[in-house]
């Protein structure tokens, strides 16, 4: 075949189907790229859109009969024939189900304007017409009336939770503390407070029975009823009716949702703040730890460090470093970190909470230095370069001048350097912004109840256990097939994972141009 | 030998201690296995100008840098023999090598201001001397740009970056740089040879200025410069010194044949 060729052809033509061919496998990668990115974008955007409501009538697959429904709809697939893909309420499955249904049987199709999209606070969702308000009289439904029992009901909810908060916890607190002290079951303290616990219980029943006269009366495309309690209602919006600028209004709410709340329903809605706010706590915390190990040990190597064997020994290990499976990382950060570290430390410091563990678990902490160690090759290389790019002349002229080999480098060479060594930051944090697998064994969490930060003294919780946007990811990718909402929230967080390494790279990469431009050498 | 004109100029293999600023003995340098310096004896005369020529490659920045130990940077760099300054070896281990180089200050052969501003470049010397006071780091950083003709035009823009300089201007940034920490020995390596011809007159200028002040030694392949500006010549070929005597002697009537080839260009 090669002497084919080059009996066939000439040298021009030969080197000219190489260009042709090295531009062909080019563009494909670029096609690639475009096309993750695209999926992503789209998919992840989908998430955030509000999608009509539509009216469906078809006939069911299953019994043969004819259904009307109200439904979202996207395509399925186009050949050989159309199908449609429907997520839809009806009597027997009101917070959605899915169906495929084939373009032949379906009747007809017109958009739904009077059906509404009723998300309920814990990110369940229903398509339905509503009909009556009840407040506690029944009327019928008005955006304004709506607006007006929830005003009341919201009032309510705060009264009952006021109650919890500050009487009845005052209450437990107290004959928590008459246990502690061993105090007689039937002392008069006790039976005080148990008259006044039963006091705001029953004040808390009849709120909550007034709150529970508070509902909503839907209506399914069938004509079927259905009732909701308004106090479950977080959102009721006419998807169908709304202006293109209105959409643009519902989708920067559902953002903002997303980035501020907690997730719900198993990772399947919700927000992904506390994921989102540990994945920038640990990259935050890694960088910490890993800039200063790896720019000294770059600065040995380069700078101090004899030119012999031993240190081109060392060079290469941490070259290979490198390349080591981050799972390997993983295993080392629980066998190393959590346990004979983390172990040690309770044995030191936190004996009296013993057998439970403080930092002999997985937390944020051991997370974060795990990841430490596995991007350190990254940045005492990045560095080395940086450091080896410092003309020869610029430290002659500050030994020149009288300066030790500690004031040179501190006051030239790692200015000069500092560019490279942002790039191994950068690196760094991309690849720790992205890691998964170690994650899961040093301490990120499916779900976590407390952010590593809180009000409470010491404020910054190195010993907890965090929530990571890859972690969510993964757990939702695999776990939520069936879930109609869990997939587009998938891709909605891997477009958030994504444009959080992009942001951290715009940011890593002004600030090393500005540093190139500050220290400009020649 | 005939005496074809007066001159004041002093022998010099018969300086007097007091007459010497530099005073090279017997000093051998290798790097690694290559020997660079053979046997170097020589006394540099306080106040003067001398001149170092010869090829490439002879040593003759070798030998400049060995006043100031800035061989010591490279690996594997060894030598024997003494070099005294002000009548101490500072090949001896007591010697501060920091506090050497703050006497003996040194302008390379391409300009490297470092990449700070104007005034930080001139300051960083006395800034690792630890002077800390904004005045008299003002003081001494005007005085040096002064003496090196620089003052004038940067005194507007003092806090740019020295990298908006011209070369030559580079150049005289480097020489206030070492100035301001009022050295007795300025150790120039080529500092004229990445500079245009009117820069270059403008830095000979400014070396004749500063000779009443300092003890100037300069590397230099231009015969005309070394035998225009210098009072004194050394000749070196292949880490040997050839000859050294008074730079009129030296270019008029050289004792050896290898020094008078080398003038007249007959080498290689």
């Amino acid at each position: 075949m090669v002497e084919f060729l080059r009996n066939m052809t000439t040298a021009a033509q030969r080197q000219s189907y190489a260009i042709s061919l090295s531009a062909f496998l080019c563009s494909m990668l670029l096609l690639v790229m475009i096309s993750i990115l695209m999926l992503i974008v789209v998919r992840g955007a989908a998430y955030f859109w509000p999608e009509p409501i539509e009216q469906l009538v078809y006939t069911s697959a299953e019994s043969g009969e004819q259904k009307q429904v109200y439904a979202q709809t996207s395509l399925h697939q186009t050949a050989p024939h159309k199908v449609w893909q429907l997520q839809y309420s009806d009597a027997r499955f009101p917070f959605g189900n899915k169906a495929l249904v084939n373009a032949d049987v379906l009747k007809s199709r017109r958009n739904a304007a009077d059906a509404a999209s009723v998300r309920l606070h814990d990110g369940r969702q229903l398509f339905a017409r509503p009909l009556t308000v009840t407040m506690p009289q029944s009327h019928p439904f008005s955006a304004e009336r709506f607006a007006k029992a929830q005003q009341h009901e919201l009032a309510l909810s705060q009264q009952i939770e006021q109650i919890r908060v500050q009487e009845l916890a005052a209450i437990h607190i107290k004959l928590a503390e008459y246990d502690r002290r061993n105090v007689e079951k039937e002392a008069p303290a006790r039976e005080k407070l148990r008259a006044q616990f039963a006091h705001w219980h029953k004040k808390i029943l009849a709120l909550e029975e007034e709150r529970n006269a508070y509902t909503l009366q839907v209506a399914f495309a069938n004509q079927q009823r259905y009732t909701l309690p308004l106090a479950d209602i977080a959102s009721l919006e006419f998807v169908s009716r709304l202006s293109w600028m209105e959409k643009w209004g519902v989708a920067f709410d559902n953002i903002a949702v997303f980035l501020t709340e907690s997730p719900k329903q198993a990772n399947t809605a919700g927000g992904v703040f506390p994921a989102l706010f540990g994945t920038v706590l640990m990259v935050f915390l890694m960088t910490i730890i890993v800039t200063p190990f790896g720019v000294l040990a770059a600065v040995y190597l380069s700078e101090y460090a004899p030119d012999n064997g031993f240190t081109a020994a060392i060079r290469i290990s941490v070259s290979n470093m490198a390349g080591v499976p981050s799972i390997v990382y993983g295993v080392f950060g629980l066998g190393f970190f959590v346990y004979t570290l983390g172990g040690n430390l309770d044995a030191l410091f936190f004996t009296e909470q013993l057998p439970a563990p403080t930092f002999g678990t997985p937390g944020v902490f051991w997370a974060a230095l795990t990841m430490a160690i596995l991007t350190l090759p990254v940045v005492i290389v990045a560095t080395e370069e940086g450091l080896q790019r410092v003309p020869d002349g610029l430290k002659a002229g500050s030994y020149a001048l009288g300066a030790t080999k500690a004031e040179t480098i501190m006051r030239t060479i790692l200015p000069i350097a500092s560019p490279g060594i942002m790039t191994g930051v950068i690196l760094a944090i991309a690849r720790a912004a992205g890691e998964v697998a170690p994650l899961m064994l040093v301490g990120a969490v499916k779900f976590a109840p407390n952010l590593p930060v809180d009000g409470e003294f010491p404020y910054l919780h190195l010993e907890r256990q965090f929530m990571h946007l890859g972690v969510l990811i993964y757990d939702g990718a695999f776990h939520s097939q069936t879930d109609a909402k869990g997939a587009p929230m998938m891709f909605a967080a891997c477009l958030l994972l994504l444009a959080v390494v992009f942001v951290l790279n715009i940011v890593a990469v002004i600030l090393r141009t500005r540093l190139r431009k500050r220290y400009l050498v020649g | 030998m005939l005496k074809l004109f007066e001159h004041d100029k002093l022998n010099v293999h018969e300086l007097s201690d007091a007459q010497t600023a530099i005073d090279v003995r017997d000093l051998n340098l290798w790097f690694d296995t290559k020997h660079v310096l053979h046997d170097i004896s020589m006394r540099i005369p306080k106040h003067c100008i001398t001149s170092l020529i010869g090829q490439s490659g002879c040593g003759k920045s070798t030998l400049i840098s060995s006043f100031n130990r800035l061989n010591d940077l490279h690996q594997g760099c060894r030598y024997t023999g003494e070099v005294n300054i002000d009548g101490h070896d500072i090949n001896s281990k007591k010697q501060n090598v920091s506090q050497l180089r703050t006497r003996v200050g040194m302008v390379f052969q391409r300009p490297n201001p470092f990449p700070l501003s104007i005034y930080e470049n001139v300051c960083y010397g006395l800034r690792l001397q630890g002077v800390r006071t904004r005045r008299a780091l003002d003081d001494a950083v005007e005085q040096a740009l002064k003496d090196a003709a620089l003052w004038d035009e940067v005194k507007d823009r003092l806090f740019e970056s020295a990298h908006i300089l011209s070369g030559g201007q580079q150049q005289r940034l480097v020489f206030a740089r070492a100035l301001a920490l009022k050295p007795e020995i300025l150790l120039l390596d080529e500092p004229t040879s990445a500079l245009d011809p009117l820069t270059t007159l403008f830095i000979e200028e400014l070396m004749a200025q500063l000779k009443s002040r300092c003890t100037i030694v300069i590397v230099t392949h231009n015969m005309q410069q070394a035998a225009r500006v210098s009072d004194y010549t050394a000749f070196l070929h292949q880490g040997q010194l050839i000859e050294y005597s008074d730079s009129d002697t030296l270019f008029t009537m050289p004792d050896k044949k290898q020094t008078e080839d080398y003038i007249t260009g007959r080498y290689g």
